[in-house]
């Protein structure tokens, strides 16, 4: 272990007890803390002595605190999973905040992703554009024998890649525009890259983009915060290939209209 | 308590073959008639809900997370095994089983792991189909390694993140199944209990995260697929959301448990480093194939590593297992590394810690090779500890990885609550008195995607239901009577966290029920567990209100059944007097100290029965017997 | 057609639409440029050029309407595009910070943008709207155009917005072609240097011109 030093925060955190009533910011002291804590467990032990002390804790999102899960993430001083690149907030410890730093913690932001109570947002939206055709529509049981399917080792490992993303939302929370393009486009090439998602890969293009902007996400101006927000260092190209071919799509694979 | 484990008559190598033909089917007209509910979304949980609507049934799934993408299954690293043979190395469904019940140590049902190995393929199959990225070799053709000591290369991968890259398999499947309108999801649900009717699991009552309120579910069959309880130790490696208590509510109800002592302790994860640590992170046990495991000779060393001269490194493992050195077993990696820190040789701030050394390896294989094999092992290390293992030795210590036992079923994946089947980690199925490395995964799909679609029809095909709906007085009364349980938990406002009694449990199960049991250490923790229960339930404090978005409320449900099920494990941990696998009885090893397993004594599965509120379960056995694995005693010497 | 409006309907299609009129827009720009460079040849030159222009007919109205359509359909897009973005984030945050993903330009590409509407229609104004209103020829265009730059607020306001310009191509040139699709980890980096350069150069050519004109009409 590095040196354990112990620091002092400030913490300005989001309070909002449901998403009908407003929200407000209040102050709490993190005294004691350990450089060598994570993010989520500096919240425990706040959360600890707000308990002790009658006032009900900070709620938000964690599971499997080892960056894969993708159930935590919160803004921190304005950065989705704070300022340590590549990291989900889970995987961010203390040793990387000084001493006396004053902390602005704040939920993910986004039309599209509703509060549901303090850090804790709804991101099933998510889960509804994958709904719309995020998958390769193959029954148990009808798959041919697995070395029958070549994959090239370039398209295996773009997909995987992109096959990374941990639907985390944060991609959405830093775009100016609360786009989830970077999410949306990170299916689509995972899929679009192997011969198996072939069949699908128009239709799954024009139905996933067509269901992202239905549920209120914003456009992408291509600023390029999703990709520095990321956890997961999904590139920002997975959109551009996105956007092409979604464009083919239309033009020239659409199903309607042949 | 009947334990019928309904294994196929005939040879082994075609029990289930035959067993799919004479099971009944259900006339596909009729199919969407029942109804089914999933509870959990991992790997075996997604599988079955996405097979068995694919099949045409009604299908309800449940998860406390807020998607179906984020149960713990996610968090597997290293691979899924299966028996292709790609690189004609000698591997076949036979040694595959065979392996598997080897290293379950002789707990295991032969018949269950003989169908494990055989559609360990039907799986990979399945999920390159659905668009899995295993890694690839150049000619296009899937890649395979060896994993967790085995001698053959039967693991495929996805990076580092195999189990998320399966989950998101079975998980897109079951979306597709959604969109197509034949599976409904609940997500922020948790089970709190299950509902018996005539005698059969007929629905579920489930608290609303959000709001706090309880939802009825009824259905002709419930499908518990909740994962394992190792957060009974508080510190593991499971997420924090994994709990025991939808097993603990099906027990209550009537389905019996088994071997609830085989937990299995992982020798790679990063060191606990204070009192806060809310959970351990496992790091792939691959590291100690290029990794020298040692500590100090010298008791309270505290030099730096490097300061250390050769001689007075004692590299532990290497001097006790010559043949395997730093490659034994899980089991018996941790074991001695438990030993040397509790002589006092342990290093790191709490001394619970012993050195994973890369040195020699980067002076013999340079810098680059290493940061080839194990890149981002170092990278995840680095960012968690904040030391550069290229430069210092690496530090780890055991942990709580996986538990083997779980909820008694019989070959058709249900257990002795009729109607109720249990499916992936939450069963004790396969994997015996300890699991093998990327064995879970298998598991987990082999019962969701390949057995529970043929036997829930049987099952089905079998049976009458009378009809009934969430109307029934059943639900309404177990309704009001998990209401009582909750208002008690708010009505205490005590002086302690949750998480305070949590990690008051977690160290007394550590300390005495943990890598190595004896007689006097599990009848002091049988003493000590209710003195904590009955703390609780009168010194605890849980803040808000319970019609409201409520984690304080989630986790002392949790922690209520963990003080409940605890006792169950350390009494089984007690009544097994005997070694295997992941379990180590102190009064009974070998005199070089290794496991010693009676196999006269103990060749059974212990099964537990529900007998009342603080009432000494009844204690049943499953006898094993082995006619085609014959037992032998493990030597890593 | 009805693919064509149908692509409308979503974001990327209306980004789609966005980066094609944009690009449309450049090759107006550098037809633009290269029309009033003709100034360095001299009064006589550019007044040349604008009666060919003019002498081309129905050729030249036409030219003029589908550019006026492009410039609407990229204003209009613009406008809907950020509307909808703010309605996206409904709530702001108190404090945001960037990873270092946005830079100045891709910020402030819808002011900018509005910006260059206002230029556009002063413009229009200043010298399309009052040629046609006046009935003049080249020539006395010509006159107007070094009479017009001798107005010291006009020429600062000019140079503003041709910077304004130059950053608003910063970033629209190398992002219309993620917009349609063209991608590539090391080929956009370089459109992304690209672009850079073209701003640059725009902003600088169009800011030669007016003191072109002032220099002329010494």
């Amino acid at each position: 272990m590095s040196e354990s030093n112990t620091i002092h925060l400030t913490l300005r955190v989001w309070r909002q007890p449901n998403a009908a009533t407003p929200g407000r910011f209040e102050t709490y002291e993190a005294t004691n803390i350990s450089t060598e804590m994570s993010f989520l467990e500096m919240l425990d032990v706040v959360n600890d002595q707000l308990a002790l002390n009658g006032i009900e804790p900070i709620a938000f999102d964690h599971d499997c605190r080892e960056g894969i899960c993708g159930a935590c993430g919160c803004v921190v001083n304005g950065q989705a999973h704070g300022h340590l690149k590549g990291t989900t907030l889970c995987q961010l410890h203390m040793r990387h905040f000084r001493d006396g730093d004053t902390l602005v913690i704040e939920p993910f932001r986004a039309k599209a992703f509703p509060i549901i109570k303090d850090l804790v947002v709804d991101r099933s939206a998510f889960d509804q554009i994958i709904q719309a055709g995020g998958y390769i529509s193959v029954k148990t049981g009808s798959a041919p024998e697995a070395s029958s399917i070549l994959v090239p080792k370039k398209n295996a490992d773009l997909a995987m890649d992109a096959a990374a993303c941990i639907g985390c939302g944060a991609c959405v929370a830093a775009c100016p525009n609360s786009s989830a393009m970077l999410f949306v486009s990170a299916k689509i090439n995972h899929l679009g890259q192997l011969p198996q998602g072939q069949p699908e890969r128009y239709r799954r293009a024009i139905h996933m983009i067509e269901k992202m902007d239905e549920l209120g996400f914003g456009n992408c101006s291509n600023h390029l915060e999703c990709e520095a927000a990321c956890p997961k260092e999904i590139q920002f190209v997975n959109i551009g290939r996105m956007n092409r071919d979604y464009i083919i799509a239309k033009l020239f694979h659409n199903e309607e209209a042949f | 308590m009947n334990l019928d484990s309904k294994v196929p008559s005939g040879h082994i190598t075609t029990k289930w073959s035959n067993h799919r033909f004479e099971m009944k089917l259900v006339n596909p007209a009729n199919k969407r008639k029942y109804q089914i509910i999933v509870v959990g979304t991992g790997l075996a949980g997604s599988s079955a809900a996405a097979s068995l609507s694919e099949l045409g049934y009604q299908v309800k799934v449940f998860t406390l997370h807020d998607t179906p993408r984020r149960a713990h299954s996610i968090a597997a690293q290293g691979g899924i095994n299966a028996a292709k043979n790609y690189p004609n190395d000698g591997d076949s469904i036979w040694r595959l089983f065979y392996d598997t019940v080897k290293g379950g140590d002789y707990r295991a049902r032969e018949a269950n792991v003989y169908r494990l190995a055989e559609i360990s393929n039907h799986i990979i199959d399945q999920c390159v189909a659905q668009g899995v990225p295993f890694a690839r070799e150049y000619g296009g053709l899937l890649e395979n390694r060896s994993f967790g000591g085995a001698q053959v290369s039967r693991t495929f991968y996805a990076r580092g993140q195999t189990g998320q890259q399966l989950l998101l398999g079975a998980y897109s499947a079951m979306m597709k199944e959604i969109a197509n309108g034949s599976v409904s999801l609940f997500t922020r649900r948790e089970l709190v209990d299950i509902v018996v009717i005539d005698g059969k699991a007929r629905g579920i009552v489930v608290r609303n995260l959000i709001n706090g309120k309880f939802e009825s579910y009824s259905a002709h069959a419930v499908l518990l697929c909740t994962g394992g309880y190792g957060n009974a130790y508080f510190l593991s490696t499971n997420a924090m959301n994994c709990n025991v208590s939808a097993a603990w509510a099906a027990y209550k109800r009537g389905a019996a448990f088994a071997n609830p002592c085989f937990t299995q302790i992982h020798p790679t994860c990063i060191p606990v480093h204070g009192d806060y640590q809310s959970k351990l992170t496992l790091m792939s046990e691959s590291l100690r194939n290029d990794g020298r495991v040692w500590v100090p000779r010298k008791q309270g060393d505290t030099r730096k590593p490097s300061e250390i001269p050769e001689d007075e490194r004692y590299y532990f493992l290497e001097e006790k297992y010559p043949s395997f050195g730093n490659l034994v077993p899980r089991d018996v990696a941790s074991r001695n590394a438990k030993e040397v820190c509790d002589k006092g040789l342990g290093v790191g701030t709490t001394k619970l810690a012993v050195y994973l050394d890369f040195s020699d390896a980067i002076k013999r294989l340079g810098k680059k090779v290493i940061e080839e094999r194990y890149g981002n092992l170092f990278d995840m290390y680095e960012k968690i500890t904040g030391v550069n293992p290229y430069e210092e030795p690496m530090m780890i210590y055991p942990a709580i990885h996986y538990t083997m036992g779980g909820i008694w079923v019989d070959y058709n994946l249900m257990s002795t609550l009729p109607g109720l089947f249990v499916l992936g980690e939450a069963n004790f199925s396969d994997h015996g008195a300890n699991r093998l490395g990327a064995s879970a995964l298998m598991q987990g799909l082999a019962d969701g995607y390949f057995i529970i679609p043929y036997t829930i029809g049987h099952y089905f095909a079998s049976n009458t239901f009378s009809k009934i709906d969430e109307t029934h007085l059943a639900f309404s009364d177990a309704e009001k009577e998990i209401e009582q349980t909750i208002q008690r938990l708010m009505s205490i406002q005590g002086n302690r966290t949750v998480d305070d009694f949590h990690r008051q449990l977690g160290q007394i199960m550590w300390d005495y029920v943990g890598m190595s049991r004896n007689e006097k250490g599990l009848k002091y923790a049988l003493e000590k567990i209710p003195e904590i229960r009955d703390e609780f339930w009168k010194n605890v404090k849980v803040t808000g209100v319970s019609n409201d978005f409520n984690q304080t409320l989630e986790k002392a449900k949790r922690v209520a059944d963990f003080l409940d099920f605890a006792e169950l494990l350390t009494l089984d941990a007690l009544e097994r007097r005997e070694s295997c696998g992941g379990h180590f009885r102190e009064e009974s090893q070998t005199e070089e100290g290794e496991a010693k397993r009676d196999d006269e004594n103990y060749s059974h599965v212990s099964v537990w029965e529900y007998n009342g509120p603080n009432l000494k379960p009844n204690f049943h056995k499953e006898p094993l017997i082995f006619e085609y694995v014959k037992p032998s005693q493990r030597s890593y010497k | 057609m009805s693919l064509l409006i149908e692509i409308f309907k979503t974001s990327v299609g209306k980004k789609f639409y966005m980066a094609i009129s944009g690009l449309l827009l450049l090759g107006f720009l550098v037809f633009h440029l290269s029309g009033n460079s003709t100034l360095i040849f001299g009064h006589e030159t550019f007044a040349a050029f604008v009666d060919f222009l003019a002498g081309t007919g129905p050729l030249i109205y036409f030219a003029e309407l589908i550019l006026a359509l492009i410039f609407l359909s990229h204003i209009f897009l613009g406008i809907i595009l950020t509307l909808s973005n703010w309605k996206a984030r409904n709530v702001k945050y108190s404090v945001s910070n960037s990873r270092g993903g946005q830079t100045f330009a891709s910020k402030t590409m819808p002011y900018t943008g509005f910006i260059l509407l206002l230029f556009l229609i002063i413009h229009l104004l200043d010298y399309t709207i009052t040629k046609y209103m006046s009935g003049w020829d080249g020539w006395q265009l010509a006159m107007h155009v070094s009479d017009s730059f001798k107005n010291f607020a006009r020429l600062s306001f000019y140079i503003f917005a041709v910077i304004v310009l130059g950053v608003h191509i910063s970033h629209g040139f190398w992002s219309l072609f993620q917009s349609i699709g063209v991608t590539h980890t090391q080929y956009t980096k370089m459109l992304q240097k690209l672009a850079k350069v073209l701003g640059v150069l725009f902003a600088i050519g169009f800011a030669t011109i007016p003191f072109i004109a002032v220099t002329l009409a010494k």
